[in-house]
Parts: structure tokens; sequence; C-alpha cells
């Protein structure tokens, strides 16, 4: 893990977000050393999701900063917002698979339209890319064809066939089946072992966080309430992060 | 109160939608250098939006050309002599049936499926998905649509002005007892090729609305299956508002300045 000090990795500051009257996030801080894989934990409606678009820029702060290696996101043009993303890849909640597209044209995409390569070194990635996933037979398929777990992994397959630096989740394992859920924690412990990426998972399924996580983050009020390593989430006696593990409703309320 | 609150709140968001429509016209004429490297992208888009478009296009003109043909016929009793039925058909076909017509029925086929498919995107995070990969949506999504729409719909018109005037010609022989000739003779009397540019011109700027105002409303879709509803309804009613208002635009424009 490389330190903060020298501009290095993700860094949000005091980042306020509203929708209406709504507030989403209300002075959220988050550093992400590069390497890490932080987990983002929340209830529903906590601003998890709005955290992970405002770092990439899909949406724009209401207040705060927030820079990648030290540009600053906020600020950025949408030329440079593009050639920041491309160092990214997002696994959306529901897949977010183009459902107009085979799934290896889904998953080929962004090198097509991307880099030069040769169509046959293109499939061949791509073809990598699904087998890490264990989809090597369903390239031909629409993801209309998909289970939800499948078109989870093909998702997987198209975040990672462009090499990225940094990897978004979006609840992974929301909506699955206890063993498809363990298959994709697995999958994303691999992806950073072999990759090196730096990931953030949002989620709030515990199990999951336990696996693929160094460092966990609790989101609540559109704040971060606890910080800590895994060890030191799991040690935690009380407060919010002890009645999120335990599923606590009583404390978590408020 | 309650009355004005909504003329207010209709007033302003008409002029929305067409501040969106006129911001994408604006992106996609950004975009347009990427045409070449898009090719793949409009052949596809002109084939859904033209082949997929014949059949309706074809019933459409074949009625419009026999109705204009059966009620010129009826106006003219005695006074007019039937030696103009032809070049009547003609010309309400060529400068104005024709276009307008095909536009208003491509404008709901098409406008609404784009609306739909942007919007379903667009509540789906596909939109958002495509942005994370670094590849801009107007770009990819609206440019191929907006492109094959400005081409495809003056090919549609020439097609429509084609099968309308055959059907004027085959209600004229077959039911109003013209002889052959007598409705051919008018056609060519008076015909004119600027007749025929003008509703080309015209099928051009229609497409464009069609194509603009599908995707300005589909990539605005909100909030699941009734947003994408909504959209499509949306896109649908702007087109054709817009095309009935750009008519008469175009029809002062063309015919008055331009060709005069």
């Amino acid at each position: 893990m490389s330190g903060q000090g020298d501009g290095s990795g993700i860094r949000v500051r005091g980042v306020h977000k509203c929708f209406g009257d709504q507030v989403v996030l209300a002075g959220a801080d988050l550093d992400v050393a590069r390497g890490e894989a932080r987990v983002i934990l929340g209830r529903s409606g906590q601003g998890k999701s709005v955290l992970l678009k405002l770092i990439v820029g899909l949406m724009k702060p209401d207040a705060g900063s927030i820079t990648v290696d030290g540009q600053d996101v906020v600020s950025m043009r949408r030329k440079q917002l593009y050639a920041l993303r491309q160092r990214f890849s997002m696994v959306f909640q529901g897949g977010a698979l183009f459902d107009s597209m085979t799934v290896m044209e889904n998953v080929s995409l962004g090198l097509r339209e991307h880099t030069k390569l040769p169509l046959g070194e293109i499939n061949r990635r791509a073809e990598r890319a699904l087998e890490m996933v264990d989809l090597s037979e369903s390239g031909p398929k629409m993801p209309a064809e998909l289970s939800g777990g499948m078109r989870k992994r093909a998702s997987l397959a198209r975040a990672i066939v462009t090499e990225p630096e940094y990897l978004l989740y979006d609840e992974p394992t929301t909506g699955l089946d206890p063993i498809t859920s363990d298959a994709i924690n697995r999958l994303i412990q691999r992806l950073d072992e072999e990759l090196g990426v730096t990931s953030i998972v949002v989620t709030h399924d515990m199990t999951s966080a336990f696996m693929v996580g160094d460092r966990f983050g609790l989101l609540s009020k559109g704040r971060f309430v606890f910080e800590g390593t895994a060890d030191e989430a799991r040690a935690t006696q009380s407060g919010p992060m002890r009645a999120f593990i335990d599923g606590d409703s009583t404390v978590a309320r408020d | 109160m309650l009355v004005f609150q909504r003329i207010g709140a209709t007033a302003f968001g008409s002029l929305r939608d067409l501040g969106r429509l006129g911001m994408l016209q604006w992106q996609l004429i950004t975009v347009l250098v990427a045409i070449p490297r898009s090719l793949r992208l409009i052949l596809r888009q002109m084939y859904i939006i033209g082949n997929g478009s014949i059949p309706l296009v074809l019933v459409t003109s074949v009625f419009t050309g026999a109705v204009a043909t059966v009620q010129a016929h009826y106006q003219f009793q005695d006074y007019v002599p039937i030696r103009f039925l032809g070049t009547v058909v003609a010309k309400s076909v060529v400068i104005e049936l024709g276009p307008v017509l095909t536009a208003l029925v491509v404008g709901a086929r098409v406008g609404a499926s784009i609306a739909a498919e942007l919007g379903t995107m667009r509540v789906t995070e596909q939109i958002d998905a495509l942005e994370m990969m670094a590849i801009d949506p107007v770009r990819y999504l609206a440019m191929p649509r907006f492109v094959a729409a400005c081409i495809m719909l003056p090919v549609l018109t020439i097609f429509s002005d084609g099968i309308a005037i055959f059907g004027g010609f085959f209600v004229a022989v077959q039911s109003l007892d013209v002889p052959e000739k007598v409705f051919t003779d008018g056609l060519r009397f008076l015909f004119d090729s600027k007749d025929v540019w003008g509703g080309l011109i015209k099928g051009f700027c229609f497409g464009a609305i069609i194509a603009l105002s599908g995707c300005a409303n589909g990539f605005n879709a909100r909030g699941g299956a009734a947003g994408v509803g909504e959209a499509a309804m949306r896109a649908v009613v702007t087109a054709s508002l817009l095309i009935l208002v750009t008519d008469y635009v175009l029809a002062a424009v063309i015919f008055q300045v331009l060709f005069s």
C-alpha cells in the first residue's frame, strides 16, 4: 500500500450531494490508497452508489473535493474525464450489460473503441476475460439469456478486459444466491491479487465485505461513521459498526 | 390559481424540452467528425429506420394518393377540366402530403422506438456504463440515429411520392374512369423538379427532428418503466408538433424565398 502523502489514490474531502430536499452525502471523507481493497458499507439509500459515481465524475458534488492521483475530478472537462475513466472500470449493480449486443461484443467494446489492436487480439483478450469469470461458453449469447449471476460475471469480464488501475463494484453480490455470491467474492479476491488493482466495493453483504476488503468504511447519514481495517471492524464491541455487523436495527436506526 | 400553475408548468416543460433538443443538436454537430469511424453503426440504423418503415409508408402512401385523387375529382365537379387531376395529385403529394405524412408516421414509429430504447438504457445504467467506458453516448448512440434518420427520411419521402402517385393513378383509372393518358399527361403538365427537391429538403429536416426528439427524450428518461413510457410519448408528441410547425416555416423559406 502506498501512502497518501504523495497524492496517489483516491481522496474525497467534505463531499455534499443532495437530490431535491434529500441530503445523500453530508461531508463524506474517504482515502483509498493505491493497491488497497476498500469496502464501503452502509444501509440502502445511504449514498454509497452516489459516492462511486462522484469519484468518476458521472455526477458532480454540490460541495467538496475529489482527487484521483492528485488530479481534481470535480473541475475536469469531458475530455479529461474520459481520459481518467479509461483507467477505471465499474461493475454496475444490475450489470448494465448492453442488451443489444452479445456478451462477447459487450466485453470487447472497450478494446474496440479505445485501442488499435487487431480484431484477433481483441477477441483473444475478451475470451480470456470471459474465461476468468467462467463464462467462456456464453460469448455468443445475448444478455437476456443469462441468469443474474452470469450477468454480474459478464459485467466483471467487461470491467477487467481493459486492465484498469481502479475497479469499482456497486453491490456485486446483491440479489445472488450464497453459492454464486461466494464465487463472485473469490473472483474479486483473485482479481485483486492477480491484477493488483485498487478496488472499492460498495456492499451491505458482510460475508462479501470480510472476504474481499482490506479496509472498511461505514457510511451513515451522509458521513463515514467508521474507518478501519477488517480486523478492527471485527473487533469493535459497540457503535454503528457492531450494529451493522450484527444486523441490530435498534442501534443502527440512529 | 391552480389553472395558471398548470399552464405555467406546461409552458416551462415545453421550453425545457426545446432547450434539450437545442443542446443535443449542438453536441451532435460537434461529434459529426466521427462519422467515418461510425459507418457500421450508421448503416445499421439506416436499415432499422429505412427498411423497417417501408410497409408502414407503403400503406400510408397508397391511401394518401387514393384519397387525394378522389377528393380532387369530387372538388373539380364540372368546373375544372379533368386533365388537371394528375397535376393536382402530383403537386400536392410531392410538395406536401408525401413528406409530411411520411414524417408523421415514421416519426411515431422511429421516434418512440429510439426514445424507448435509449430510455431503457438510461434507467438500466447502460448509458452510465458507456460513460464509464469513456464512450460518448452522443457519439455512439445519438449520432448514428441522427445521421441515419436525416438520410433515410428523404429516401422514404421519394418512395412515398412514387407510391402515392401510383395509388392516385390506380384509383383514377379503376374507379373514377379517368383515361390513363389524361391522368399521366396531367402528371407531366406543370411538373417541376424543384417541387421534388423542396419535399426532399423537408424530409431531411423532419428526419433530424425525429431523431433529435427521440434521443433527447430517451437520454432524459427517469424512473423505470413508467419513465420510459413517458419518454416515448413525449418523443412522439414533440416530433409531431415540431414537424407541423417546421413544415410551415420550410414552406415559407423553400418555396417563397429559395425557389422563387
